[in-house]
């Protein structure tokens, strides 16, 4: 996780954050006037870039899907919201590369089986992770009930980028790399290892976001009489999934 | 410069960014201190004086459509998902209760008066004075300058966008196509518009370096604004407002 600070060290770095977040931020604003759930999302296919972004610049990704989001939330709905916005989007960039890292030390692109596995498990895990952190935060604050905000972003992260992003990386991945962009050329190489956990950490983060994710619905629809308010009874995955990252 | 930004000489305009930013969450905090609508009513209209009063009705005034659905959206939404203690119906409509209705208005208001008072935060502060006061905060001046370039960065992807659609179009590219077919034939465009925009970071990087950014050391800034004492009433009132709100959730 040491990568997350040490990158603004590196002038390229804080650059390719602001690229990624002006990128994600462009191509979620203009469809904000399709509202699915006003105020808290929209028709997304912007998020294809946030993974493909993590892919590629790695740390900096991260920082600009959480940047790209909040951008995108000051042009006219920022609410507490966008609090959880922004800590659900840092981890669909974060968790992307770190987990593919963490599963193969090939290079992310969909040249074999196992390689396209990596991808579309790291791909499935941050967008679960950053639907269960939005939608237990919204839910937290009264504004939407889990079981509606969750199925629609989950939906939205995971649709178009399972299909998008591996084809964005075997397009593109081979001209960044030459032009010296990707993070694992920027930084220096022990910031770009995965930690000796970082397995147990891709373990523990798709428990707590899966976990989290299917606990909520399942509660939810079912309609399970609670002691507790929901955001309580789900705040044990959350931590799951977040020592997950840490880990990874 | 693509910005919600509105410059006026009003009560808002004239604090301190550092303010403006603690009476964001201090509003936000006051929301979530009831779940009576009648209250949220009332800060609500608060805001939207605080809006009058600094010549920002005009910004209110055009979001209303995303306020109306904000509001209406929850409103609907939890009249039939929220039972209450005694569920009784509301209007005879099936499924709806009135202690539904009561707090779904009350979270349409609170996410109402969420979104009026980050307008006004928009409306009354230049992205460079919100980067200049979160770095007061404590936010590293590397993490403000990626999030004010990154604001600069969009309308020059917007262009950038244009500029290639138009040389699309000139090479024969169908225009009149639906709605939906536009939308598909925009993914193929954001490819060029994605390297365009990488292309530029190497120069950029260089620039930044040439002039001094990498240096260490403690940073000096052109926005620079000190408390006056219209901050300081403003932060004592919402204070006093968060007390008060907090002291009656605990007596209920």
């Amino acid at each position: 996780m040491r990568d997350i600070i040490e990158m603004w060290k590196d002038t390229r770095m804080v650059v390719l954050t602001a690229v990624s977040a002006a990128v994600y931020a462009a191509t979620i604003m203009p469809l904000k006037i399709i509202p699915i759930i006003p105020g808290f999302t929209e028709v997304r296919p912007g998020v294809v870039f946030a993974i493909f972004c993590s892919f590629l610049f790695g740390p900096a990704g991260a920082w600009g899907a959480a940047f790209g989001n909040l951008i995108a939330d000051f042009f006219g709905t920022l609410t507490l919201g966008s609090i959880f916005g922004f800590f659900g989007n840092f981890l669909f960039g974060y968790i992307p590369y770190k987990m593919f890292r963490a599963l193969t030390s090939s290079e992310p692109l969909p040249a074999s089986r196992g390689q396209t596995l990596s991808i579309l498990t790291a791909i499935l895990g941050a967008a679960a992770a950053c639907t269960f952190i939005i939608a237990w935060g919204v839910d937290a604050i009264g504004a939407v009930p889990f079981k509606i905000l969750a199925p629609i972003i989950m939906a939205n992260n995971s649709a178009l980028s399972v299909f998008l992003v591996p084809i964005l990386l075997a397009t593109l991945y081979p001209r960044v790399k030459v032009w010296g962009l990707l993070y694992t050329s920027v930084l220096p190489e022990p910031l770009t290892r995965p930690s000796r956990f970082a397995r147990f950490g891709v373990a523990l983060t798709l428990i707590g976001a899966f976990g989290g994710l299917i606990a909520g619905l399942v509660i939810g629809y079912i309609q399970i009489p609670l002691p507790l308010p929901l955001s309580a009874v789900l705040a044990p995955f959350l931590l799951i999934l977040l020592i997950g990252a840490i880990l990874l | 410069m693509m910005t919600v930004y509105r410059v006026r000489r009003g009560f808002l305009h004239g604090l301190s960014p550092v303010t403006k930013l603690m009476l964001l969450p201090g509003v936000f905090l006051l929301s979530l201190l009831s779940d009576d609508p009648f209250v949220l009513a009332g800060l609500t209209a608060g805001l939207i004086a605080v809006a009058v009063g600094s010549r920002l009705h005009g910004l209110v005034w055009s979001s209303r459509v995303i306020l109306g659905l904000l509001f209406v959206f929850p409103a609907v939404m939890w009249t039939f998902m929220y039972q209450g203690m005694n569920g009784r119906g509301f209007m005879g409509i099936p499924g709806a209760t009135t202690e539904g209705v009561l707090y779904g208005s009350a979270m349409g208001l609170r996410l109402v008066a969420m979104l009026v008072a980050g307008l006004l935060l928009l409306g009354s502060t230049r992205v460079e004075e919100i980067a200049w006061g979160l770095t007061r905060f404590g936010l590293p001046y590397r993490l403000s300058f990626a999030l004010t370039l990154a604001f600069r960065l969009v309308p020059l992807f917007f262009e950038t966008y244009r500029t290639i659609e138009e040389a699309q179009r000139s090479r024969g590219l169908d225009i009149r196509r639906s709605a939906l077919e536009r939308l598909r034939g925009v993914i193929p465009l954001l490819i060029p518009v994605f390297v365009a925009g990488l292309r530029r970071t190497d120069q950029l990087a260089v620039a930044l370096e040439a002039k001094g950014f990498g240096r260490p050391g403690k940073r000096t800034s052109v926005v620079s604004r000190v408390m006056r004492a219209g901050d300081w009433i403003a932060l004592a009132a919402t204070v006093l407002l968060i007390v008060f709100f907090g002291v009656v959730r605990a007596s209920l």
